[in-house]
């Protein structure tokens, strides 16, 4: 599931001349671009610049002394080179002709101290910072000179900027573990409230040191992570810091992932999952605050092995040279490489063996949606998973989880946020997917037991009322068949009389559909009708099941037209019992007398007294009216 | 006894100030004449006719009547054995019965046996009323209701020992003492309600709540049976109305008044001692310490009851016995039953797995009870009224304990209670002319002491409705329209044309 190098690159390796050291191949790597930057001394600077997928750039300078690093600017036009302890050169990449040497300028701090930081925080600004200042200053491409535009002071030991938000980390205290944020945005520097990070108690390690910090965002929200040890140097957790974009409210500590690796650890973030990969078991643990947000603390939900790409199956897996980056990159120095790591969700279901959990995994990843559907297809039909744990993931892709800053900083409107991160969206699944690749397959899945389909099928219902969703009629009409094809009769009745399913008229008439069965479904269907004030219906459901004396009744106590009446009597000739016609016609007749005095033609001919009965039957009433004047 | 939390602690208070000084019921013992099970095959012997005598009420009847009732019960039911067409095609009554009027009594017999008549084992029950002591009590005796009343406490009995032929075949020493010790009890407590057509129609009184809730509770007790195969059937009540059964419907009315009128409100005292457990739900019956793995013997045991049960889905229901966990959680009662052994594992997986969820749909129903019917069913009425649909047994009534009740606690205004006579012709009126048999009817009443009658059957509901006589003395359409608002106001949602 973890794949490396389906994207990659060669680079040259590193190889320092014994004696000069002007003479060599040296690599950096460029954090903000994910860039390998080769550097070639043969007379002139080469400098290339790879990553791991696309062009390489090519730039040439002069020689001027060891450079320190090297940075591209984001639209990558731009390359800083520290070559000295204070000051900076930046290249202007932008070459007429690639074999000749670029224009470059300097920069150097206004304080003089040694830079211990230096970052792109946008294509035309630049952040210094030294052990007292920070810097912000601004490139002037044309005049090939840079201005200072804001300073602070500060006291830091080592910094890390972090890119997508534009937010510097300044380490400093005793043991370097008093964190400040500052956001750099619309040229200002703007302090986040400091904090202190525990680094243990038993920690063998006396200070915070740079390489232990990530800083990463997970599900819509901004974290500090820093992987703490133990008393024998083995890691035991990695501890998750939420950076609070509230200038009033210091972060905290939020999560704990426990570890307990002796050796090289080196983490990664790819789609809101942690992975740290260990050396020395040669083994990747997967963590996922989003399974449980409200949880401290998260054991790995997947401890995996890093499978190669089809591309490069001869890559040694966990080599102690390797070098890792955020927040997918790996680096083998010997062999030149520059691998990237992804997480291939398709292969999730040769990792999980809970489909329970690789479902609730997935409604997180992103594009997930149809892997999802079809997992849960799978697991619904090999029964792998319980109705509980099924609630549980229905209420999850129904209606909107959302998780991130938006949702705290609602709650404080009078407090100023310096950033904002877009929020986190996990799978939502509309009902009509839901239909067509998981419901419908289950319904007809004759091995199935239907009470388990039904059930299935009210579990979704009930998380579609829970997050307050409109349901789809045609989703009703299937939880109705399903119930039905389940024999689950009595519960679809009460399940109609305390209105869980909604009252329409097609649930009516498909009630009617299955009244043979359940007798007691009539009754419902009708109620529905009723509250439904589709009378007319009522009628026509009467006549249809012969009940025309009802139907007459009902049609007395409304106002209706009077086409139904015809109907009614049409229904009422074709009775045998002629007491019973003679009662229903009339009172008919009397009721649409007294309704409209005007008749029309076609009313009245239905409404004849000699239609209603045949001429047999006319003779036969002849002959007992005759026997009853016979008797004495 | 005596406490806030039992409800009937307000009902039987004398102090209760609202004008329900009227008990709508009268125990059974103050116009009983005599009850009696008989097994006539026991006393075939001459000069051991008083061994058919099972049991016999009162205890302290000389044995020669005691004798004397019973061959006369037997021959009454012999002797008109040979008017009966034999029903061929017909499927055979449950309990035949035999009704006999004195002039002082109103008597009852039915037969219960075995329903697979393997050999003719039958066993004769008998009731008779008083019909001075009914007068005195203002009760009018209603046979049909009368003939139910016995043949539900037979049910009663055998939801708890199974039927009697099997239990007597067992041990007849045993039976005796097990007919002593229950019916003893069962008669003492047992009431009649003056109106008999709620004792006729037998039904049970549903919870009314939105359909959200009450979806909850359906998907969490099919969750209870995923987890839990062992458990064969549910039941789920709020308060003592009932929301969800999934045993036989034979089988409810007995089951839902041993659990409402026994169990329960015996075991309300003990929900308000503070609990050390976190979870508040809890098992009423069965071991207090469900830590230990020991079996669950003497009174640890759990309550066996004999539903009507089958196994197949083509096949006819037969009395199986179950053991019955009943689990509780902020007046939420939960009632599982299970065929095979129960151990106090599977009670703590029980606890746990249902506990917390029940937790939540409990108080989302109490939120919902408290809310929705304050405004609709305690507004005050000017008539009475008896609803029941006997598909899904539902009923509800003006006359019911927990209507009267709830009027108490709410101070509704209430109309008169309907005199003796009123209450026996509409038992008369729906006996005669309207056709059990019928989907739908309709009759308007109106009795010499200027009470109206409306029944209406619609789709096989009835609705009764019990109109006081007013100043204004209204015909005929009158009462139609009143009728007919009554339901558009109380029954909108049931079709009642």
């Amino acid at each position: 599931m973890l794949v490396i190098g389906q994207r990659k690159a060669a680079f040259e390796p590193d190889n320092p001349s014994p004696n000069d050291s002007t003479h060599g191949t040296q690599n950096f790597f460029d954090n903000a671009t994910s860039r390998i930057c080769t550097l070639r001394n043969n007379g002139f600077l080469d400098l290339t610049a790879r990553a791991v997928e696309g062009e390489p750039i090519s730039v040439k300078t002069r020689e001027c002394g060891p450079t320190r690093l090297v940075k591209f600017s984001p639209n990558l036009e731009l390359c800083i080179l520290q070559r000295h302890h204070n000051s900076i050169d930046i290249l202007i990449c932008r070459t007429k002709s690639p074999s000749s040497v670029c224009d470059e300028f300097s920069c150097s701090s206004k304080s003089k101290e040694e830079i211990i930081t230096v970052e792109w925080v946008s294509n035309s600004q630049i952040v210094l910072v030294t052990k007292q200042v920070v810097e912000l200053h601004q490139v002037i491409e044309e005049k090939k000179t840079t201005k200072l535009v804001r300073t602070t002071n500060v006291d830091a030991v080592w910094a890390i900027f972090y890119h997508p938000l534009s937010i510097l980390f300044i380490a400093n205290g005793s043991n370097t573990a008093t964190i400040l944020p500052i956001v750099i945005s619309h040229s200002q520097l703007s302090r986040l409230k400091s904090f202190d990070v525990e680094i243990g108690n038993g920690n063998s390690r006396d200070k915070l040191l740079e390489q232990d910090v990530t800083i990463t965002t997970l599900y819509g929200q901004l974290y500090l992570m820093v992987l703490r040890y133990g008393r024998n140097a083995a890691a035991t957790d990695l501890a998750l810091y939420e950076i609070s974009p509230d200038t009033s409210i210091a972060s905290s500590f939020k999560y704990s992932l426990s570890l307990g690796l002796v050796g090289g650890c080196g983490i990664q973030i790819s789609d809101n999952v942690v992975v740290v990969h260990h050396q020395a078991s040669k083994s990747s643990l997967l963590f996922d605050i989003g399974l449980s947000l409200h949880r401290p603390s998260h054991t790995p939900f997947l401890t995996l092995s890093l499978s190669p790409h089809s591309s490069c199956q001869s890559i040694q897996l966990y080599s102690q040279v390797w070098l890792m980056f955020q927040p997918n990159i790996v680096i083998d120095p010997i062999a030149g490489q520059i691998y990237d790591v992804s997480l291939c969700i398709e292969h999730s279901s040769a990792e999980f063996t809970d489909p329970t959990a690789q479902l609730r995994f997935l409604t997180n990843r992103v594009g997930s949606g149809k892997l999802f559907l079809e997992c849960l297809l799978q697991a619904l039909t090999n029964r792998k998973i319980t109705l509980r744990n099924l609630s549980r993931i229905f209420s999850d892709i129904v209606g909107a989880k959302k998780s991130g800053s938006e949702v705290s900083s609602s709650s404080s409107s009078k407090s100023t946020t310096l950033f904002v991160i877009p929020p986190f969206k996990s799978l939502q699944i509309e009902q009509r997917d839901m239909q067509s690749s998981v419901f419908i397959p289950l319904t007809e899945d004759v091995s199935l037991d239907e009470c388990f389909v039904s059930n299935v099928l009210l579990e979704y219902l009930r998380s579609l009322y829970k997050q307050k969703q409109p349901v789809d009629s045609y989703f009703l009409e299937l939880v109705v068949q399903t119930l039905c094809d389940a024999g689950q009769m009595g519960k679809l009745q009460q399940l109609v009389t305390y209105r869980v399913i909604e009252d329409s008229k097609q649930l009516a008439i498909l009630l009617i559909s299955y009244a043979a069965r359940c007798p007691s479904l009539f009754q419902s269907a009708v109620d529905i009708l009723s509250r439904r004030k589709a009378a007319d219906q009522i009628i026509e459901v009467y006549l249809s099941n012969g009940q025309f004396i009802d139907a007459a009744r009902y049609f007395d106590s409304q106002t209706l037209s009077s086409s139904l009446a015809n109907k009614i009597c049409e229904r009422c000739s074709q009775n045998k019992n002629r007491l019973v016609k003679y009662a229903v016609l009339s009172q008919l007749n009397e009721k649409r007398k007294g309704s409209s005095p005007s008749k029309n033609a076609s009313a009245s001919s239905s409404l004849d007294p000699c239609k209603w009965y045949s001429t047999e039957e006319q003779i036969e009433a002849n002959e007992q009216v005759a026997t009853c004047h016979e008797l004495p | 006894m005596v406490s806030i939390a039992n409800p009937l602690y307000f009902f039987a208070a004398p102090s209760s100030s609202a004008g329900t000084a009227e008990s709508p019921t009268i125990r059974i013992t103050d116009v009983i004449e005599f009850f009696f099970v008989a097994h006539p095959d026991s006393g075939r012997k001459e000069g051991e006719e008083f061994k058919r005598v099972m049991y016999f009420y009162p205890k302290n009847e000389i044995l020669d009547r005691q004798t004397d009732i019973t061959g006369f019960a037997e021959a009454v039911v012999n002797f008109t054995e040979n008017f009966v067409t034999p029903e061929t095609n017909k499927e055979p009554t449950e309990f035949p019965f035999r009704t006999v009027s004195t002039q002082k009594a109103e008597h009852v017999y039915i037969q219960a046996r075995s329903r697979i008549f393997v050999e003719n084992d039958q066993f004769l029950i008998g009731v008779a009323l008083c019909k001075q002591s009914c007068q005195v009590a203002n009760y009018s005796i209603f046979v049909p209701a009368l003939k139910n009343v016995l043949i539900d406490s037979y049910k009663m009995f055998r939801l708890f020992f199974g039927t009697m032929t099997n239990f007597r075949k067992h041990s007849e020493e045993k039976f005796r003492e097990r007919l002593e010790y229950f019916f003893g009890r069962y008669l003492a407590l047992l009431k009649l309600h003056k109106m008999p057509l709620l004792d006729y129609l037998g039904g049970a009184e549903f919870l009314p709540l939105q359909g959200e809730i009450y979806l909850d509770i359906v998907t969490m007790l099919s969750e209870v049976e995923e987890e839990f195969p062992i458990i064969k059937k549910l039941v789920f009540l709020y308060q003592d109305k009932l929301l969800y059964y999934s045993i036989s419907s034979r089988d409810v009315p007995s089951l839902l008044r041993y659990l409402t009128q026994n169990l329960l409100p015996g075991s309300l005292a003990s929900e308000l001692e503070p609990s050390k457990k976190t979870n508040p739900g809890r098992f009423l019956r069965g071991p207090e310490d469900l830590s230990l793995d020991t079996p669950l013997l003497g009174d640890e045991a759990l309550p066996t009851v004999y539903l009507n049960s089958k196994d197949d889905e083509d096949e006819e229901e037969k009395l199986q016995r179950f053991q019955m966990i009943v689990y509780r959680c902020l007046n939420a009662t939960v009632c599982m039953f299970v065929k095979s052994e129960v151990t106090r594992k599977l009670m703590r997986n029980i606890d746990s797995f249902l506990g917390p969820e029940l937790v939540k749909v409990a108080s989302a129903i109490g939120d919902s009870v408290g809310s929705n019917d304050a405004a609709t069913l305690r507004s005050s009425c000017d008539f009475h009224y008896i609803y029941f649909n006997p598909s899904s047994l539902s009923m509800t009534s003006s006359f019911s304990e927990t209507q009267i009740l709830d009027d108490a606690i709410t101070g509704a205004i209430k109309p008169p209670n309907p005199p003796s006579d009123v209450n026996r012709l509409v038992c008369e009126t729906l006996f005669r002319f309207i056709d059990e048999n019928d989907e739908f009817g309709e009759c308007f009443v109106k009795s010499d002491s200027e009470w109206w009658i409306v029944l209406k059957k619609v789709n096989c509901r009835l609705l009764c409705l019990l109109l006081p006589p007013c100043v204004s003395q209204p015909s005929l359409a009158d009462i139609q329209a009143k009728a007919q608002s009554i339901i558009k106001s109380r029954f909108e949602a049931i079709f009642f044309n």
